[in-house]
C-alpha cells in the first residue's frame, strides 16, 4: 500500500523532481567547479604577487646599493665595512699601489707609509675585519682581476684564527655579502649559489630597506661615496684606543667560542692557491705571524697550553708549504721576538708604534 | 626547524606536501608523514628523536596491553599506571629533575644541612609537555574504553609526532584524528590546500609581525625592569599580555593551517580569550587544548565539581598549579597556575554577584587579572615579579614618555582594540577575492622581512 502510494506520488511528478536533482547536481558541479576556479585563482595571484613583490624590493636594493655589496655604484654607499670601503678605496686609488698589506684587524695599523719609504713601492693596506686566508685570497684575486693591479709585494699577517675549522669560525659574514669579494672566491658551484641567493635574500630585511631610503636622500645631498670613513685613503687605521684595557679575551672566563679546535683543510687549500696565485704573478710574499699582548699568552697557556701548541702548529705548517724558500716567516707572535712593547688594544691589536717596530724588522732584512 | 625558518616555507613545507599528495596508499602517506615529522624534530636536535620514538614505542605497547586485557582490570590498571609513570618519568627526569634538586637542596640548607645533589646538565627537549600528555592521554582514553587501540604502529607514531603539532601543540587526542589519519587516503583537496594556506598566513602574520614587534620593544624593558617607571611597567605588562597571545595563538594557527594543508582538522586552541568576561571563560578560551586536558585527566577524576564546595576549590587550585607547573620548573610558573587558580575558584564562589556586574566591567577586570598573572609568567624569578607588581600599583609617579613609550602605548592601544573587535581565526573560512589575496601577498612579504630582521622565536617552544 505505501508502495502504491510512493509510486502514484512519483509518477505524478517523476519528471519535475528529476529536473530538480539534474538541477541542484549541476549547481553542485558548477559550484564545485567556481570553487576550485577560485582556489586556482587565489593561489596564482597570491604566488605572482609575492614574487613581483619581492623581485621589487631586492631589485631597488641592489641597484640602490647602499652598503656598496653589488657594486652597483648608482646611490652614496651609508653603512661600509672594512672590506667595501677598503675596495672603494683601492678602486680610486691613482696611481695604484704595488704593495699590498693583508691581514685581520691585528694588521690595520701597519702603517703603508712605513713601506713606501723602505721599499718605494706605493702601498695600500687591505687588512680587514676578522680577515681569514679566504677573505685575503678574494682580495688579491678582486685587485688582480677588477683592479689591474700589478704588486711587487704582499705583507700577510697572519695568526692560527686564520686557518681555524670552519666549525669554529665560518666565512665572515661581511665576505659572503659582499658581492664582488665573493665572485673571486674558488667555491664549489651548489655553496656558490647558496651563498648568493642568501645575499640577495638578506637584502629583504628591515634595516636593510631603511639603508636604501638612507642612501637614496643622500644622493640629493652628496656625490661622495660614504658619509664617513675609517680608514685613511691608503687603508691604514689611524685611530687608537686606551691600550691594555679593553677586549673580550682579556678578563673574565675564556669562552669555548673564542677557542679554536684546530685548522681548516678547505683554508690550508685557499692558502696553496694563493701561494700560486703569487708565483704565477710574480709577487714577493713575507708573511707575519702577529703577536698577543703578554698578558693574554700567559692566560691562554695557563689555561690550557693553546697558544703556544697553535703559533707552533702555524708555523710547521708555514714551513711546510715554503720548501722552495718562495716566502719569507717572520714569527712576531711574542713582543720579544721583534723587540716590540706591551702596547695593545684588547688581545690582539698592537699599536701603531708597535706596528712599525714591527715592519721596521721585517723590512730591515 | 621552526615554522618561521626559510628552510620550513620554501623546502621542507613543499617537499613533504607534494609527496604526501602524489602518492596514492595511505600508509605511505603516513610514512612519508612520519618521516616529514622526525626530520623537523631532528632538525632541533636529532639526539633525542630516539626520546620521542621511545615515548611513542611505550604508549603504543602500553595502549595494546590495556586493550588486551580490558576483561581484567587489575592487570589493565596496572598497564595504565606504568604506562602514566613511564611519561611522567621522562618528563620529570628531563624538565623537573634539577628544580627539584636545587629546591630540596635549598631546604636542606635552610635546616642547617649543606648537601650538595648531583644537576643534570642537559637541554630541556622541546614540545616533551606537548608529545608526553598527548600520548599519555591515549593510554588513558584506550584504559577508559573511549578509544580503541591501534594495532598500527605507523599511524600511532604519526599522531604522536605529527610535525605541526609536535613541539607546541595544540594537545590532540588520539580519537579525534584517528579517524582522518585513517582516511588519510582520500584525494588531494586544492580547497584545504588554499584554506589551510590562508589560515597558515595569518598565523604567521600574528607572529612575526605582531608578537615579534611587540617583544623588540617590550624585551629591553624587561630586561631592564628596575629602571622601569610605573606607566612603563603596566605598558610592558600589557605588551606582553597581547605578545604571548599572538606569539602563541599565531603558533596554534600556522599548526591548524598545516593539518588542513593535509587534510587533517586539528583542535582549535584560541577562542578570542581576552574577551572572556570571569576568569573560568578566560579558560575556555585559553589554551583549550590543554584546559580540557587537564579538565578530562585530572580535574573531573580529582572529583571535578561533584564534592564539596570546600574539595572543588582545592581541585580548582591543585589542578591550576600542576598547569603552571607543566609550562616549566620554575616558582613563578607555579605561583601562577595558583593565582589562576584562585581566580577560578573565587569565581565560582561569588559567581553570582561577578555575573549581576555590568558585561564591560567584567570583562574589564577578567583583563586586568590576566594581565597581572603574565607578570609572574614573564619573570625570570619571583624577587622580579615582586618587584614589576610594586612598581605597577605604587602610587602614580610622574609620566615620562620616551619615543619607544609612545610606540608601545600605540601598539597596546591598536591591539586592544583587535583583541576585543575582530572575530577569531576559529571562525576564518577562507576568503578568495583577489583583493584579499593581494592583501595576504603584501603581508607575506611583509613577513618574510620581519622574519630576515627580527631574533624569531616561539615563547611556548620552551615548554
Amino acid at each position: 500500500m505505501p508502495l502504491n502510494l510512493i509510486k502514484r506520488d512519483t509518477n505524478g511528478s517523476v519528471g519535475s523532481i528529476h529536473g530538480q536533482v539534474d538541477n541542484f547536481l549541476r549547481k553542485l558541479a558548477i559550484c564545485k567547479k567556481t570553487m576550485k576556479d577560485s582556489n586556482k585563482v587565489f593561489l596564482i595571484l597570491f604566488s605572482v604577487c609575492v614574487a613581483a613583490l619581492s623581485s621589487s624590493l631586492i631589485t631597488l636594493s641592489v641597484y640602490v646599493d647602499p652598503r656598496g655589496v653589488f657594486g652597483t655604484n648608482k646611490y652614496p654607499v651609508v653603512v661600509a665595512t672594512a672590506r667595501t670601503e677598503k675596495l672603494l678605496f683601492l678602486e680610486s686609488s691613482n696611481p695604484k699601489p704595488e704593495a699590498l698589506i693583508l691581514g685581520s684587524s691585528h694588521c690595520m695599523r701597519f702603517s703603508p707609509t712605513v713601506v713606501e719609504e723602505a721599499t718605494g713601492l706605493r702601498t695600500f693596506n687591505l687588512s680587514v675585519n676578522s680577515g681569514k686566508i679566504e677573505d685575503f685570497l678574494a682580495l688579491v684575486n678582486y685587485a688582480i682581476e677588477e683592479v689591474k693591479l700589478k704588486p711587487k709585494l704582499i705583507i700577510l699577517g697572519v695568526c692560527p684564527r686564520t686557518f681555524c675549522k670552519l666549525e669554529d669560525e665560518d666565512f665572515d659574514k661581511r665576505l659572503i655579502s659582499n658581492i664582488a669579494l665573493m665572485n673571486h672566491l674558488p667555491l664549489n658551484p651548489i655553496v656558490w649559489i647558496r651563498k648568493k641567493a642568501a645575499l640577495y635574500f638578506e637584502t629583504l630585511n628591515y634595516n636593510y630597506l631603511k639603508d636604501v631610503r638612507k642612501s637614496i636622500k643622500l644622493s640629493c645631498r652628496q656625490k661622495l661615496p660614504l658619509a664617513h670613513y675609517t680608514f685613511e685613503s691608503n687603508g691604514f687605521l689611524a685611530w687608537e684606543d686606551k691600550f691594555n684595557e679593553k677586549g673580550a679575551l682579556w678578563s673574565g672566563p675564556i669562552e669555548p667560542e673564542t677557542r679554536i679546535s684546530g685548522f681548516s683543510e678547505k683554508r690550508k687549500k685557499y692558502f696553496d692557491i694563493l701561494l700560486d696565485t703569487c708565483r704565477k704573478q710574480d709577487i714577493s710574499l713575507k708573511i707575519i705571524i702577529t703577536p698577543y699582548a703578554p698578558a693574554y699568552i700567559t692566560r691562554m697557556d695557563g689555561f690550557d697550553g693553546s697558544f703556544s701548541r697553535f703559533n707552533r702548529m702555524l708555523v710547521e705548517f708555514l714551513e711546510s708549504r715554503n720548501r722552495d724558500n718562495f716566502y719569507e716567516i717572520y714569527d712576531f707572535s711574542h713582543i720579544e721576538k721583534y723587540g716590540g712593547v706591551d702596547e695593545f688594544m684588547g688581545a690582539a691589536h698592537p699599536s701603531i708604534h708597535n706596528s712599525t717596530l714591527m715592519l721596521n724588522k721585517l723590512l730591515a732584512k | 626547524m621552526l615554522f618561521t625558518d626559510f628552510y620550513f616555507i620554501f623546502l621542507f613545507l613543499p617537499v613533504i606536501l607534494l609527496t604526501v599528495w602524489n602518492l596514492k596508499s595511505r600508509q605511505y602517506r603516513l610514512l612519508i608523514l612520519l618521516l616529514g615529522s622526525y626530520i623537523f624534530y631532528a632538525a632541533w636536535n636529532y639526539k633525542f628523536v630516539s626520546l620521542l620514538l621511545f615515548s611513542t614505542c611505550v604508549d603504543f605497547f602500553f595502549g595494546l596491553m590495556i586493550s588486551r586485557n580490558k576483561q581484567n582490570q587489575r592487570i589493565k590498571k596496572i598497564f595504565l599506571i606504568l604506562s602514566v609513570s613511564c611519561n611522567l618519568t621522562i618528563l620529570g627526569f628531563f624538565k623537573y629533575f634539577n628544580f627539584f634538586m636545587g629546591d630540596a637542596q635549598a631546604i636542606l640548607a635552610w635546616f642547617g644541612l649543606e648537601l650538595e645533589f648531583p644537576l643534570l646538565n642537559v637541554v630541556l627537549p622541546i614540545g616533551i609537555s606537548f608529545y608526553t600528555f598527548q600520548s599519555m592521554s591515549y593510554t588513558i582514553d584506550v584504559y577508559r574504553g573511549c578509544v580503541k587501540a591501534t594495532r598500527n604502529f605507523l599511524k600511532f607514531a604519526s599522531y604522536v609526532s605529527l610535525f605541526p603539532q609536535l613541539v607546541a601543540g595544540p594537545i590532540v587526542r588520539y580519537k579525534d584524528i584517528a579517524g582522518q589519519l585513517e582516511r588519510m587516503d582520500r584525494p588531494f583537496s586544492l580547497d584545504n590546500l588554499t584554506v589551510g594556506l590562508q589560515i597558515f598566513l595569518l598565523g604567521l602574520f600574528k607572529k612575526v609581525l605582531i608578537a615579534d614587534s611587540i617583544a623588540k620593544m617590550i624585551t629591553p624593558m624587561f630586561d631592564n625592569y628596575l629602571d622601569l617607571e610605573q606607566f612603563g611597567a603596566w605598558m610592558a605588562a600589557l605588551g606582553y599580555a597581547f605578545q604571548i597571545y599572538f606569539d602563541f595563538s599565531g603558533y596554534s594557527d600556522m599548526a591548524i593551517g598545516l593539518g588542513k594543508m593535509f587534510g587533517l582538522q586539528l583542535p582549535y586552541n584560541f577562542n578570542s580569550p581576552y574577551k572572556a568576561s570571569n576568569m573560568a571563560d578566560f579558560w575556555r578560551r585559553w589554551h583549550i587544548t590543554l584546559s580540557t586536558w587537564l579538565r578530562d585527566y585530572l580535574y573531573i577524576p580529582l572529583g571535578g565539581n561533584r564534592v564539596s564546595k570546600r574539595r572543588t576549590a582545592f581541585n580548582v587550585l591543585f589542578v591550576f598549579a600542576l598547569g603552571g607547573l607543566w609550562h616549566g620548573a620554575a616558582w613563578t610558573f607555579v605561583i601562577w597556575g595558583i593565582y589562576q587558580g584562585a581566580l577560578v575558584a573565587g569565581y565560582y564562589a561569588f559567581r553570582r554577584t561577578w555575573d549581576n556586574m555590568p558585561v564591560i566591567l567584567q570583562r574589564t577586570l577578567t583583563f586586568f587579572f590576566v594581565v597581572i598573572g603574565w607578570i609572574f609568567f614573564r619573570s625570570d624569578d619571583v624577587p622580579m615579579a615582586l618587584n614589576l607588581l610594586e612598581k605597577m600599583f605604587h602610587l602614580p609617579t610622574n609620566i615620562s614618555l620616551s619615543s619607544e613609550l609612545i610606540r608601545l602605548v600605540v601598539w597596546n592601544g591598536t591591539l586592544l582594540c583587535v583583541v576585543n573587535l575582530l572575530s577569531n581565526t576559529n571562525s576564518f573560512k577562507g576568503n578568495r577575492n583577489p583583493y584579499v589575496t593581494i592583501i595576504f601577498a603584501f603581508l607575506f612579504v611583509l613577513s618574510i622581512i620581519a622574519i630576515n630582521s627580527l631574533r624569531i622565536e616561539f615563547l611556548y617552544y620552551q615548554f
